[in-house]
């Protein structure tokens, strides 16, 4: 059993060994695996660096930030075929599991995988579908700021803390408002938005550097465009001021300007820690420490904001980018029963809010439809339990459909269907107790499945269903195609993802450079390709390691 | 409350935040969420009463006074939605099993579906009993209504000045209430706290929907206090309101109190409860019994019928019918001038049978006897008032001017008519003159033929 944190950007493994959370890493050491999927020209289906590399210099030939698209039924083209988000994420979980299998050396076949607490049922399911398809069961879907909030609180003293976790990752932004004492860490209030991130800030920055400088980067150059908007993002996250190569020229943008430019993104942020404060019935004095999850997070226009809102709060960052993974390996253990854990308990809410449709009558004869009339308010603690009573509209109907939705608004339109059920035999007769009457319990457990039971008042009838299964997802001999499509299909060492990664960084490299750097690269590859072609190991080693020293010095920073 | 204490397996004598949070986190690791959820919810159940009470119990000794200010950090900041008195603790309120009171949005609209007996009918305790607390402290409400909670306060604080911004503010809240479906108990207490004890004010400015909503949820112990505040002519007004419910909303407890409250208004205004007496006729049957059907039915007749005496008879009357064991002295000036008015409508008048069950007959006989004399006396003495001076001066002096008046509109006739002959004469034509005279001499050949037959 492992822990995956399944981010937009990237993911890791983690997992338990001797009472502490660690990540694994891959075969070139890396922890942090890039969520991209990319087709090479041979066919050979690319996750991770690999992927990312190549989707640098072939921006149409796979797909990154999938993630932000789970749950819905949009498709990418590539690679002479169509792909689903959930394929696509089931080919990362798959890599990750590889990782795993190859860092433990045992099989895995189940995991706790990390969602934001933003992602609604659909979302969610399309996350255990992929990784049905990775070959994997989800042993839980984990909220990923109350798997940060796990780590952090998994070594925390037996005092009591209240905690504000904010987890601005690429593509989805979360706020958990938590507390933790003697081993308990109870979840009080979440809230977030499931598409906001940082990839919104690079989309921000991009279109306001186009418009400041009147730039157009070429269609070829689209992605690595992108790459030196979001190193670009990076470098001003760290320093004053950054340096960009516009129309050949390098051009000057300072802290500010990015402020400014995303100035927008960053308004989104504030209403939802509001939320959670509110749901959380807390002021910020009540707030002990605020924790900084994500990427994201490290933006100092963000911290500043959130720093004033907060107080001045003391705002701790962990380690942004592997703390969600940390906290699902403490989670994984705590659902083995991992005795390292038995004195550890997580409690945590139902993010949104549960209910049934309803119909008014504000004047007489005049009846309304489309209400949302809640059972499950968000944030209650589960697993939990409502009931509610309702009523046929008029004596003579036979049937009540119960339609479940999930979300805010007060009108279904608005919300989320989920399922419906349909009650019958509610006719009014003489000498009832409660005609057409009909109390609707819903029941949600801890892996956010709910269980929707009805029943007839006057009869006693029970009617029932399990929203586990909901619309839009797959089934298992969907599951099944999907997986017989994803097989490897040849094991040639040129395919062994560590080389495939190195080869598409030279590619990467290679259109970066120019004149004689351009040429000993040229070089170093072709002697890497005869090596592998040979398919001699030891051949492979030395070639590989020359090909790495020339490339290493590029990439310092990106490693 | 006592078996929160033995599910938590501690002393109520010596706990505190600590304590309390501890022995969760214990008992917790035994009945793990995911493990034993009825467990848990158990245990959750009782940890969250626990720390409910003990918020209440601090907030206590604050008040009084005690210099117990080494109270656990963590106190002040558990949420705080619970009502404030003394009898809560001994009775909780069970956050996570019940849900909120009567499904709003189902009861109001759903067909009229009538609703279950709901354990919260009137069994809460009364937070204004309290002997300790003084005030109430600060909830936080959640967001989406404290902004109407917010608005009404202020139209309270303003309602000297804007009566109307009161009736506003509640119909504001009252779309908060359906929209968010605010648990009845705590719309309550929010309307207390709006209305700092002012309930009078409520009771005034409550728009008739508000009252539907009271009703429909059958919170009849703030509806019967809110009559209670309302002076006896203040509650015709009230009543009126009840009218504009539907009759789906009333139930046993709501339709034995709006017949209350129709029997009440009947003899003021029957009219009201005449229409208040149609609402009760859709009633099912069972709610409201037949003997106040019955009462309500004589008090809207006798209403009727003294409506045409001056309100001192009525309420004399009224009086007089509602305590007949009391003495009366039937020659006092007052007295007599009622029994003159009501000897006045005749022997026809449909309440003289209520009048007569209460008057000695000799009483009702003596004053029609001297109804005569008794008026020309009374006219007499008006005329010696001082009045009887300046009514005579106004008269001659009227009197003058209409003789002056009379004196030149006669002038004025006599000069028109003269001009109006003269004006006659020139216009009359010779054609029409011959005419005339060819029809007198017709006329005059009739005459003669006649007299020669």
């Amino acid at each position: 059993m492992i822990g995956i944190d399944l981010g937009t950007t990237n993911s890791l493994v983690a997992i338990l060994q001797n009472g502490e959370p660690v990540t694994l890493k891959n075969e070139q050491g890396d922890d942090l695996i890039p969520s991209a999927v990319a087709v090479a020209e041979d066919g050979m289906i690319l996750v991770g660096r690999a992927a990312r590399d190549r989707l640098v210099t072939n921006p149409d030939a796979g797909r990154a930030f999938f993630k932000r698209d789970m749950g819905m039924t949009t498709s990418y083209s590539f690679g002479g075929r169509k792909w689903s988000p959930v394929e696509c994420s089931a080919l990362v979980l798959r890599e990750l599991k590889r990782i795993a299998e190859l860092r433990l050396g045992r099989e895995v076949d189940s995991a706790v995988i990390t969602v934001p607490a933003y992602f609604h049922d659909q979302q969610r399911q399309a996350t255990v579908d992929a990784a049905a398809i990775a070959g994997m069961k989800v042993l839980r879907l984990l909220n990923e700021p109350t798997a940060a909030a796990l780590a952090h609180g998994y070594r925390a003293d037996d005092e009591l803390n209240t905690l504000l976790v904010y987890d601005l990752g690429g593509g989805t932004f979360d706020v958990t408002v938590l507390e933790s004492f003697d081993g308990v860490v109870e979840v009080k209030a979440s809230s977030g938005e499931s598409r906001l991130g940082g990839e919104d800030y690079t989309d921000a920055f991009d279109e306001w550097l186009r418009k400041e400088f009147q730039w157009q980067p070429p269609d070829a150059e689209r992605l690595r465009w992108r790459e030196q908007v979001e190193r670009l993002k990076r470098t001003l996250t760290q320093d004053k001021y950054g340096i960009i190569q516009l129309h050949g020229k390098p051009v000057t943008v300072t802290r500010d300007d990015f402020k400014n430019a995303t100035a927008t993104i960053s308004a989104r942020l504030r209403p939802v820690v509001r939320r959670a404060m509110r749901d959380a019935e807390l002021t910020p004095a009540q707030i002990d420490a605020v924790l900084l999850v994500g990427g994201a997070s490290r933006m100092p226009a963000v911290i500043e904001d959130l720093s004033e809102q907060m107080d001045g709060k003391p705002v701790r960052a962990l380690d942004p980018d592997r703390v969600v993974a940390l906290g699902a390996a403490i989670q994984q253990a705590l659902v083995a029963g991992d005795a390292a854990v038995r004195d550890l308990v997580l409690t945590d809410v139902c993010p949104h809010t549960l209910g049934v449709e309803t119909s008014r009558e504000f004047i007489k004869g005049q009846r309304e439809h489309g209400f949302f009339t809640p059972l499950i308010e968000r944030n209650t603690m589960v697993p939990c339990s409502r009931s509610k009573e309702f009523g046929t509209v008029d004596a003579s109907q036979d049937q009540l459909s119960i339609n479940v939705y999930q979300g805010e608004s007060r009108l279904v339109k608005d919300n989320r269907f989920i399922g419906k059920i349909l009650v019958k035999e509610l006719r009014g007769k003489p000498g009832q107790r409660f005609p057409g009457q009909v109390d609707v319990r819903f029941s949600y457990d801890m892996n956010g499945i709910l269980e929707v039971e009805v029943t007839v008042m006057e009869t006693g009838k029970k009617v029932s269903a399990v929203f586990e299964q909901r619309p839009g997802t797959l089934s298992s001999e969907q599951i099944a195609e999907a997986l017989r499509q994803l097989q490897p299909l040849k094991t040639h060492p040129r395919d062994m993802p560590e080389h495939r990664a190195r080869l598409e960084r030279a590619n990467r490299l290679y259109a970066e450079l120019t004149g004689d750097l351009r040429t000993s690269l040229s070089d170093l590859v072709d002697a890497f390709e005869t090596a592998l072609s040979s398919q001699d190991p030891q051949s492979i080693l030395v070639a590989a390691e020359s090909l790495d020293r020339f490339m290493h010095p590029f990439f310092r920073e990106e490693l | 409350m006592r078996h929160i204490w033995q599910l938590l397996e501690l002393d109520p004598q010596e706990v505190d935040g600590k304590k309390v949070r501890q022995a969760y986190a214990r008992l917790l690791k035994v009945h793990r969420p995911d493990q034993d959820p009825q467990g848990f919810q158990r245990l959750r159940s009782a940890y969250e009463q626990a720390l409910e009470w003990l918020k209440w119990r601090q907030n206590v000794v604050d008040d009084e006074g005690d210099e117990t200010t080494e109270a656990e950090d963590g106190e002040t900041f558990w949420s705080s939605r619970v009502e404030w008195s003394t009898e809560k603790p001994l009775e909780p309120v069970k956050a996570p099993e019940n849900p909120a009171p009567g499904p709003l949005a189902p009861s109001w609209g759903d067909g009229g579906a009538p609703e279950l007996p709901h354990e919260a009918k009137g069994g809460e305790a009364e937070p204004k009993s309290s002997p300790v607390k003084k005030e109430p402290p600060e909830r936080h409400w959640p967001r989406d209504w404290s902004f109407g909670i917010e608005a009404l306060q202020r139209a309270c604080l303003r309602a000297e000045e804007e009566p109307e911004g009161v009736s506003k503010a509640l119909t504001a809240f009252l779309w908060d209430v359906r929209e968010h479906g605010i648990p009845n108990r705590d719309m309550e207490t929010i309307l207390r706290d709006a209305f700092d004890g002012k309930m009078g004010l409520l009771a005034r400015t409550i728009p008739s929907a508000f009252l539907c909503e009271l009703i429909s949820q059958e919170n009849m112990r703030l509806v019967e206090e809110l009559w209670s505040r309302l002076q006896p002519g203040a509650r015709v007004h009230f009543a009126q309101k009840l009218e504009q419910c539907p009759h789906e909303v009333y139930q046993e407890g709501s339709g034995a109190f709006l017949i209350h409250a129709a029997c009440f208004v009947a003899l003021e205004s029957p009219k009201v409860a005449q229409s208040l007496n149609v609402l009760i006729h859709r009633l099912p049957k069972g709610i409201v019994n037949q003997e106040m059907k019955d009462r309500l039915r004589v008090l809207i007749h006798r209403g009727t019928a003294f409506l045409k005496l001056p309100s001192a008879a009525r309420a004399f009357w009224n009086h007089r019918i509602a305590s007949p064991e009391e003495t009366c002295d039937w020659s006092a000036p007052d007295v007599e001038d009622v029994l003159e008015a009501t000897v006045l409508l005749g022997k026809q008048w449909a309440g003289l049978d209520y009048v007569q069950k209460v008057v000695p007959p000799a009483v009702l006989e003596r004053a029609s006897s001297s109804l005569l004399p008794r008026k020309m006396l009374r006219a007499l003495r008006s005329m010696m008032t001082r009045d009887f001076l300046v009514t005579s001066g106004f008269s001659l002096l009227a009197g003058v001017l209409l003789f002056f008046g009379a004196v030149k509109l006669q002038q004025m006739r006599e000069a028109y008519l003269a001009r109006a002959l003269e004006k006659n004469k020139a216009e009359k034509q010779p054609a029409v003159l011959e005419k005339k005279k060819m029809l007198r001499d017709l006329f005059k050949a009739q005459e003669a033929r006649k007299t020669s037959n």
